[in-house]
């Protein structure tokens, strides 16, 4: 008798109880068996199974919901059904890449979403449909095409209902194993799926963010690190209820930690709002109080420890505090005494600021580069400083408590307490102390765990090792990208990190993620079907296996290893020379290759690869493919390594960098085009030898059309390369730049409020496109409902109404609600985000402008002259002028974007440092060439009263170009000058310049008392 | 780049008589009284200035210092051997002006994040802004002059193309003419160690060839240098303000050939020595001494800064 295909025996089901046996069988049949798998998706199962398995909507929503918390309530047939079905499902999905076109085309996701909810299903179906889901992701993740990333699946799963449910799961109390296993696979989910902006922004929003916290800190509780007191503290303060209870250990703390740090990565807010969740605020108070010490002996060992030469931290301590190694506090000298002679970078008017802010250089680095500051609240109209609760400037204990457990677990739980605390230290979050805490402690660690090895495995293949061997990986793939995030901007960690010896092991795990893999000829099995066929249309159709698995690992190696160098090098030039010395830059220009080959130390200037670059190859040579993420990092590490003259004009030119980061210029991702015009940005200035090179292939005409783009990060990077382009270069090619770039689009990028202006049309014709880039996710409306004017719904959906505390009976909530508030105010404002589009745009505008016309007071005078004609030709003379002066103006914030509906007039901004000394400059350009010239600035009245005030600017740069105007305008060229040249002298007088620079005869700058001198005595010769 | 190294072995050390260095015109004479006076007291808190930096002389605008100090220790004037006389009762501008509330408006404003995003959050954001001292010292400056050894003068060109005082770092290209009959112009690549808070007045660099003894001797011959001597020789030390100082010491090493670095050699020139320079940030003036233990001795480096009336370009490393 021959066996009926499976799909019609479960067609032919009539009852549950039929069912279930038909799937049992089934299940017990395919079950590790890959080949049968195969062939019943190619017999067209799953659409049956898949409908089998899925819970009708409304069937048995009857009010009566299922309680299985405590009862273990034998499952009713219907469940059973759904049961089987969800385990052929989940079996099906761990087959790998290949099942999942035929899953998907068959619906399978909501089918098993419509099983997740624990109030509606059994704790059974609702494991099973985790797992399911959980093996659907990472069968996905498993291929390292971009396309397939499970985004698929998170959109599904993290949208309102979804979460709603993961919530209720995540908040389970029952310590039975069915419940703890549906909580350890939920949160291990949103590691594996939350990659995008707004997930996180749900996820933090929707209160799994809080129920995460909650079992964080049931971990915590369960360790007995309470901070002493905290009990009592949050029963006087009304967080009693949220008082967590114990998280049974068979929940890893590993996988709680991930999904958290998943959560809040990128953003001071959702940072906080862990810092603020009522459990971990009841746990770990912020506001710091020693009432809590009721035995005498505490308070004087309390006391004690603090008298001992600790004053400086005291108020900084916590209880976990005492549980760390003490940190010499003065570890920092040969860092801090370059760093304290010079300012740190970025800042624009940079000594100046230092001096007035009074923070120490760490702080400078902890904080003005942060996250948090990125939404910072500008002009002071909603200024925060001061007005701020105590709590602000406190640390959490559970700063003190991460590193604790850092230092005491291993594996995966360092790791992801690692993660966290990075966030946290990124988001600005940390004790000002913390960046030798970090630097001391976590570092080191950090670096170690680059290439510890996997202890041993017996060989034998068993699950355990498989369990383990997975573990590692994952470890390897993550612990050079939590290093880099966390060292990123701090030039202290930078140091730990090298001084433990990180290049040499970052150098050696890229090296090993070159090693190419073969595919084992075992694996692919002969399958029934040909290969020819259209793939993943059909519910029976396989599609494409993945690549192996080890070769996934080592492009995701690839990914963070070299993140974690373009993180290490960016300001020093001994570690760019440590990284050239370990001989891996041909091993980082090959990840500028899609599809790589064994990396050389001399690679071929002219080989034809850009023939194919982006389709999608086979593995070859098992090599891979590098993912999007690859090439964006390499393009990054290639940025920080060519901030060298000497590394771009030695080894990567041998290594024939120019090409591939050309080609990338044209790659078809945005996120790629970006990168790679960031990186010729280096490669194009006067000092690469690559200049020409990528010239010759047409760079310009890309680089304009970049220029052209709707996303501001290309348009900035395509006109930085730019500006670096027309510098030093022929007139000709000056002329052809500004031709291919359009003199109407350069002034419409340095004088348009472009993103404003997008942002604003997009605000009152509603709905439209959100113009910046790549934050259109933010559904800003929706997100701005729920947060209205109600302090008490700043924390989430007012929905769970349990999970919060009421404000009215938690004072210390009432503060953190308040400071929450602020934060997301100050992160979610596109307006300022736009603004600063813009004015980095405008500034490297108007610098293509300078170096369009640069290189008078050389010798050159008669190109320039030529080039300043030129420009006045092309952009009309008094247009040039009148946009120099709108840039001088102070701009008025526009009303729409603003936050707050005042009733007053708008506040006023006033124009940035770089603007004004590059508009000083430009002018500067032009006093130095012909007395024609001169005569033309001087003739501008209105723009040189603008300039007036900035002689009191604070930065540097303003004052210097403005001494070198003044210079260049009364300068002397011949006799025949003599007489327009007294009349300048006098006009300038009488705008007052000349009481102006007799007052920077006394600034504190020796640079600018010397051209202040120097201007005034030729100022005074002329007269 | 050391004169031809076939002329090395003729030479003999005339250092005495020979005036070592740029001829000490008046300009920094008053100076150097100033600052006699001064050494002692930075000799004797050496060590404390490692650990601190001078606190802004009564005015938080000055370049530098920003340290927290740790054990307050508020006479920061008697530490501070800073020659500029004018520094305590100087008026800031800032603080000079009416409009100082529209600065501090701005300041909140740059600080934070000038298109900070713009690398999102994967990678630095933090710009490289140029830093330098002098409009003398600066990506783009050039100089001009000559290298002369006992028999020849050669013509020197340098152009600086980077500068990162806080890296206390730059790089350039020096250009010398008439070396070799083969090679009218060389061109080489050279990177200056700038002394004050990373390096000190001793090399450290066991390849380069010299000697404490070998440096304190080349750095005698600097009039300047003299305030420095007694700390110098010590290893430890460290100048506060570097940037307001009227003279700055440096070593430039040369390290490769500019365009092709991979020649190495080169018939009848080296380039294996190194430079001690004194640059005059006032006058824009570079003086030199060549040292390489096989080449003839402290031939010198005389250059002038090219005029460029503040023409610089906007260059900046992304």
């Amino acid at each position: 008798m021959a066996r009926q295909p499976w799909d019609a025996q479960i067609r032919n089901a009539r009852t549950p109880a039929e069912q279930t046996a038909v799937l049992r069988a089934l299940k017990n049949d395919i079950i590790g068996h890959p080949l049968r798998k195969e062939l019943a998706v190619a017999s067209g199962v799953l659409p049956p199974v898949i409908h089998v398995a899925s819970n009708p909507p409304g069937i048995r929503n009857d009010g009566k919901a299922h309680d299985h918390s405590f009862a273990a309530k034998p499952l009713n047939e219907d469940e059973v059904v759904r049961l089987q079905g969800l385990q052929i499902i989940a079996s099906m999905a761990l087959g790998g890449p290949s099942f999942l076109p035929p899953l998907y085309a068959a619906s399978v996701l909501p089918a098993i979403l419509s099983n997740l909810c624990p109030t509606r299903n059994p704790a059974q179906v609702v494991l099973a449909s985790l797992r399911a889901l959980s093996n659907l992701a990472d069968s996905s993740l498993q291929c390292y095409h971009y396309a397939t990333k499970p985004t698929n699946i998170a959109k599904e799963f993290f949208t309102r209902p979804h979460t709603a449910t993961l919530c209720q799961i995540l908040s389970q109390s029952s310590s039975t194993p069915t419940i703890q296993c549906q909580i350890s696979i939920a949160s291990a989910l949103i590691g594996k799926l939350c990659w995008e902006e707004s997930h996180r922004q749900i996820l933090a929003t929707s209160g799994v963010l809080d129920a995460l916290a909650a079992k964080l800190a049931g971990h915590v509780v369960a360790e007995g690190l309470v901070i002493p007191g905290a009990d009592i503290l949050a029963h006087l303060d009304g967080l009693g209820d949220h008082f967590p209870k114990v998280t049974p250990s068979n929940i890893s703390l590993a996988v709680i930690m991930e999904a958290i740090s998943t959560i809040i990565t990128n953003s001071k807010f959702r940072a906080s709002q862990l810092l603020y969740s009522p459990a971990i605020l009841a746990i770990f108070p912020v506001s710091q109080s020693t009432d809590f010490i009721t035995s005498r002996h505490a308070l004087a060992t309390w006391n004690a420890f603090n008298i001992a030469g600790l004053s400086q931290r005291q108020s900084q301590l916590n209880a976990v505090d005492f549980l760390l190694p003490h940190v010499p506090y003065q570890q920092f000298k040969a860092t801090t005494a370059q760093a304290a002679a010079f300012p740190p970078l970025g800042t624009s008017s940079t000594r100046e600021h230092l001096g007035s802010s009074g923070r120490s250089v760490s702080s400078k680095y902890n904080t003005s580069t942060s996250w948090g500051n990125l939404g910072g609240i500008e002009g002071g109209v909603l200024t925060t400083e001061g007005s701020a609760p105590d709590s602000k400037d406190l640390e959490s204990p559970l700063i003190s408590y991460l590193i604790l457990i850092l230092r005491s677990k291993l594996g995966m739980e360092r790791l992801m307490a690692a993660s966290v605390l990075t966030v946290l230290y990124r988001a600005g979050l940390t004790n000002k102390t913390r960046e030798r805490f970090i630097g001391l402690l976590v570092v080191p660690l950090l670096v170690n765990m680059l290439d510890d090895s996997l202890s041993s495995l017996n060989g034998k293949g068993n699950l355990a090792d498989e369990e383990a061997q997975n573990t590692d990986w994952s470890i390897k793939e993550r612990a050079p990208a939590v290093l880099s995030t966390l060292i990123t901007d701090s030039e202290f960690l930078q140091k730990a990190a090298f001084d433990a010896g990180a290049i040499a092991k970052l150098a050696k795990i890229l090296k090993v993620a070159y090693d190419p893999v073969t595919s084992m000829p075992g694996v692919h099995a002969w399958s029934p079907h040909s290969e020819d066929l259209k793939l993943g249309i059909e519910p029976f159709i396989m599609g494409h296996r993945g690549p192996p698995p080890l070769l996934v690992h080592k492009v995701k190696i690839r990914e963070s290893t070299l993140k974690a160098i373009a993180a290490l090098v960016p300001f020093k030039e001994e570690y760019r020379t440590a990284i050239v010395d370990q001989g891996i830059i041909p091993y980082i220009v090959e990840s500028l290759n899609p599809t790589p080959t064994k990396p050389s130390p001399k690679a071929s200037e002219n080989d034809d690869r850009s023939a194919n670059t982006f389709s999608e190859v086979e593995a070859k040579d098992g090599y891979g493919t590098n993912t999007v993420d690859v090439l964006v990092a390499a393009c990054g590490a290639i940025r920080a390594l060519s901030r060298s003259v000497s590394v771009l004009r030695t080894t990567l030119i041998d290594s024939g960098v120019a090409m591939p980061v050309f080609r990338l210029l044209k790659s078809p991702c945005m996120d790629v085009k970006i990168a790679a015009t960031a990186t010729v940005c280096n490669l194009v200035t006067d000092v690469s030898p690559m200049r020409d090179t990528i010239k010759d292939e047409g760079v310009l005409k890309i680089l304009c059309s970049h220029a052209h783009s709707t996303d501001a990060k290309l348009r900035l990077n395509a006109l930085w390369a730019l500006k670096h382009f027309v510098h030093s270069v022929s007139n000709e090619v000056k002329r052809q730049c500004l031709d291919e770039l359009g003199q109407g689009w350069l002034v419409q990028l340095i004088c348009d409020d472009t993103e404003d202006e997008a942002l604003l049309s997009s605000r009152v014709i509603g709905g439209g496109r959100s113009n910046s880039g790549h934050h259109d996710d933010i559904d800003e409306d929706v997100e701005m409902d729920q947060f209205d004017d109600n302090p008490a719904s700043v924390l989430g959906t007012s929905a769970r109404s349990n999970s919060r505390p009421s404000s009215s009976r938690s004072k210390s909530f009432q503060q953190v609600e308040v400071r929450l508030r602020e934060l997301r105010e100050a992160e979610m404002d596109l307006a300022r985000k736009a603004r600063n589009d813009d004015i980095a745009v405008q500034e490297q505008g108007l610098d293509f402008i300078r170096n369009l016309i640069g290189g008078a007071g050389q010798g050159g005078t008669k190109e320039t002259t030529e080039m300043i004609d030129f420009l006045f030709i092309t952009l009309g003379q008094d247009r040039v002028f009148d946009i120099l002066a709108s840039k001088l103006k102070p701009k008025a914030i526009n009303p729409f974007n603003r936050r707050i509906s005042s009733v007053e007039k708008p506040p006023l901004l006033p124009p940035q440092s770089e603007i004004i000394t590059a508009v000083g400059y430009i002018l500067v350009h032009m006093a130095a060439s012909i007395p024609r010239h001169r005569q033309l600035v001087i003739a501008q009245t209105e723009l040189l009263k603008l300039l007036v005030p900035h002689f009191n600017n604070s930065n540097i740069e303003v004052r210097l170009a403005l001494c070198w105007l003044v210079t260049n305008l009364t300068w002397l060229d011949d006799a025949d000058d003599g007489q327009p040249c007294a009349q300048r002298v006098v006009a300038l007088k009488n705008l007052g310049f000349f009481t102006k620079l007799e007052m920077l005869e006394e600034d504190p700058e020796l640079n600018v008392r010397e051209r202040a001198k120097s201007a005034l005595s030729q100022m005074k010769k002329a007269c | 780049m050391p004169t031809p190294s076939n002329a090395t072995d003729s030479i003999v050390a005339t250092p005495p008589s020979h005036p070592s260095c740029p001829p000490d015109d008046d300009r920094s004479s008053w100076r150097t009284v100033d600052m006699e006076t001064t050494p002692e007291h930075a000799i004797v808190t050496t060590t404390e200035l490692l650990q601190q930096p001078t606190p802004p002389p009564s005015d938080a605008h000055t370049a530098g210092s920003t340290e927290i100090h740790p054990h307050g220790q508020p006479d920061g004037k008697q530490m501070d051997i800073d020659d500029e006389p004018a520094a305590v009762d100087m008026l800031s501008p800032v603080s000079a002006e009416a409009d100082k509330q529209e600065e501090s408006d701005l300041r909140g404003l740059s600080t934070t994040d000038m298109g900070s995003t713009s690398m999102g959050y994967d990678f630095s954001n933090v710009r490289l802004m140029p830093s330098s001292p002098s409009s003398f010292l600066r990506a783009g400056s050039k100089f001009h002059g000559t290298q002369q050894s006992e028999r020849q003068v050669y013509d020197v060109q340098v152009e600086i193309k980077h500068v990162d005082m806080r890296e206390s770092f730059l790089c350039g290209y020096l250009r010398i003419q008439g070396l070799t009959e083969d090679h009218p112009t060389l061109t080489t690549y050279f990177e200056g160690e700038i002394i004050g808070s990373k390096y000190t007045f001793l090399t450290r660099h066991e390849d380069w060839g010299s000697s404490d003894k070998v440096d304190l001797q080349h750095w005698a011959k600097f009039p300047a240098f003299r305030p420095f001597q007694k700390a110098a020789r010590k290893g430890h030390f460290h100048i506060p303000q570097l940037a307001q100082r009227e003279n700055i010491f440096m070593r430039w090493k040369e390290h490769f050939l500019v365009p092709d670095h991979r020649v190495r050699t080169i018939n009848g020139a080296s380039f294996e020595g190194f430079y001690y320079i004194c640059f005059n940030q006032i006058q824009g003036t570079v003086s030199g001494i060549y040292f390489h233990a096989k080449s003839e001795k402290f031939q010198q480096l005389e250059l002038t800064h090219v005029e460029d009336r503040g023409c610089f370009a906007a260059m900046e490393f992304r």
